[in-house]
């Protein structure tokens, strides 16, 4: 299940629709008997881009920095659409961290916005607190960030969450943190300034129930409290994913949860030994908007009476 | 499926060649079907003038297959085998039909062609990449040996 499916927003720009009734407004009127000769006016006000209108396909070979032999039909010939459409296939990181290397030109597109809405480390899993705030100096690439996966990261300091907290708050909705060294009690309430969060992954972080009153993904954390579960309803009224299984979730939490969590679309309580019939039947009255819920225990239970 | 009753209209490209295709076909092309709803039954020749023979002549062929997909079911793995063969082109032509299916917009052609260039560019160095598609390092030694150092720790396993 892909919770950022919805984000995938990478390559449509702005510019694209514009640009594409110009297209076909000028081919009607190629059609319609025009010449084609015309010196075309259209302005996108972004600079670039516009090269195809042009009555040559390689437009006026683009703005030729005084090098010589540069080859007409080259990757660098083509406007900036066309190339970040074809950047928009690789990774972040560390693809366009190369293409920054290239050229001037590249450098600049490299950090486009649309590139950089989904980020992830996985390729890189040594990158340290110092390479990971360098990669994001550059703003334009903080601007949309909507999911980051720093999983099994293990360079990454707290520093790098308080980082995380302090600069992509905003608009960060996943944040894949597990198997990471970089989170421990001390940093989980700074992720209370990401206010857009949707998914957190704890899992196997070195987290206690002293401070996991924003913790999401709780596997493995045996001492959930009423007060944990209060909190993540209370603060997170966005949520769509929990997963709290082997947890001790109570009959009281999942009142809670069912009346203050409403946008819960995914909900992973499996061997929650505590629960009985009454918060499941709580859960399924409350919850209008789950699609998968995981819980595997006891067939005694009315949950499977549920039809879910 | 090509029945006699099926409509042609008259591609011509920036090189004044004609190519008649069949109207579905065309239709492939964003382009071409939004000029089509415009103009009346008679006019069927639509100018594509940012697109060479060569270049056009490549595009209908993927405009036929995938019209033709729609009568004539296939397997993805043999639509994906023909589609990575249709690709199998020079760099230039490849930077060709980029273009040609941006201005066409045709979608799925713009996301093959990209998608192919995206492959040859995965892995590879900033070095490298300069050297496969002929891109001029335009950066004073100074700005190089800046972004160098920033991005050293990416092979600093």
């Amino acid at each position: 299940m892909d919770l950022g499916s919805d984000s995938s927003d990478v390559c449509i720009l702005s510019s694209e629709q514009e640009r594409r009734i110009a297209r076909i407004r000028h081919a009607r009127w190629v059609a319609r008997g025009g010449c084609d000769t015309v010196v075309y006016a259209v302005s996108n006000g972004e600079g670039g881009g516009l090269d195809e209108l042009d009555a040559s396909p390689w437009g006026n070979a683009r703005r030729d920095r005084g090098q010589k032999g540069r080859t007409r039909a080259s990757l660098d010939a083509l406007p900036d659409d066309p190339l970040l459409h074809i950047f928009s296939y690789l990774d972040a990181v560390p693809d366009m961290l190369e293409i920054a290397r290239v050229s001037s030109r590249f450098a600049r597109l490299s950090s486009n916005r649309a590139l950089w809405s989904r980020v992830s480390f996985q390729n890189v899993q040594h990158v340290t607190d110092a390479a990971f705030s360098s990669v994001f100096r550059v703003p334009a690439r903080r601007e949309r960030l909507s999911s980051l996966d720093l999983a099994r990261c293990h360079s990454l300091s707290p520093r790098t969450v308080e980082f995380i907290a302090r600069n992509f708050g905003a608009n960060l909705e996943h944040l894949d943190l597990s198997h990471s060294t970089a989170v421990t009690d001390r940093e989980v309430p700074l992720l209370h300034h990401c206010v857009a969060l949707r998914s957190l992954s704890l899992a196997y972080c070195r987290v206690t129930h002293k401070s996991i009153n924003t913790l999401v993904h709780l596997n493995y954390c045996m001492s959930i409290r009423n007060d944990t579960v209060a909190a993540i309803a209370m603060h997170l009224p966005q949520l769509v994913l929990l997963r709290v299984a082997d947890s001790s979730l109570r009959d009281s939490n999942a009142l809670m949860l069912a009346s203050m969590a409403p946008s819960l679309q995914v909900l992973d309580f499996d061997h929650c030994r505590r629960l009985s019939d009454t918060g499941l039947l709580a859960l399924a009255s409350g919850l209008r908007e789950i699609r998968i819920i995981r819980y595997v225990l006891s067939l005694d239970h009315a949950a499977f009476g549920l039809a879910w | 499926m090509v029945d006699g009753s099926e409509q042609f209209v008259a591609l011509v490209s920036s090189d004044n060649e004609t190519f008649n295709v069949e109207r579905g076909v065309a239709n492939v092309s964003g382009l071409v079907a939004n000029v089509l709803e415009d103009v009346s039954e008679e006019e069927t020749t639509i100018p594509i003038p940012n697109v060479e023979s060569a270049i056009l002549a490549k595009v209908i062929e993927y405009c036929r297959y995938h019209y033709h997909l729609q009568s004539n079911p296939q397997s993805d793995e043999d639509i994906d085998k023909w589609n990575k063969e249709f690709v199998r082109v020079d760099k230039p032509t490849l930077f060709h039909l980029i273009l040609a299916a941006n201005y066409m917009d045709i979608q799925s052609l713009l996301d093959l062609t990209c998608k192919s260039v995206a492959d040859m560019i995965k892995g590879k160095s900033a070095e490298q990449i300069r050297g496969e598609f002929g891109i001029v390092n335009d950066f004073t030694p100074e700005e190089e040996e800046e972004i160098r150092r920033e991005n050293a720790w990416v092979e600093d396993r």
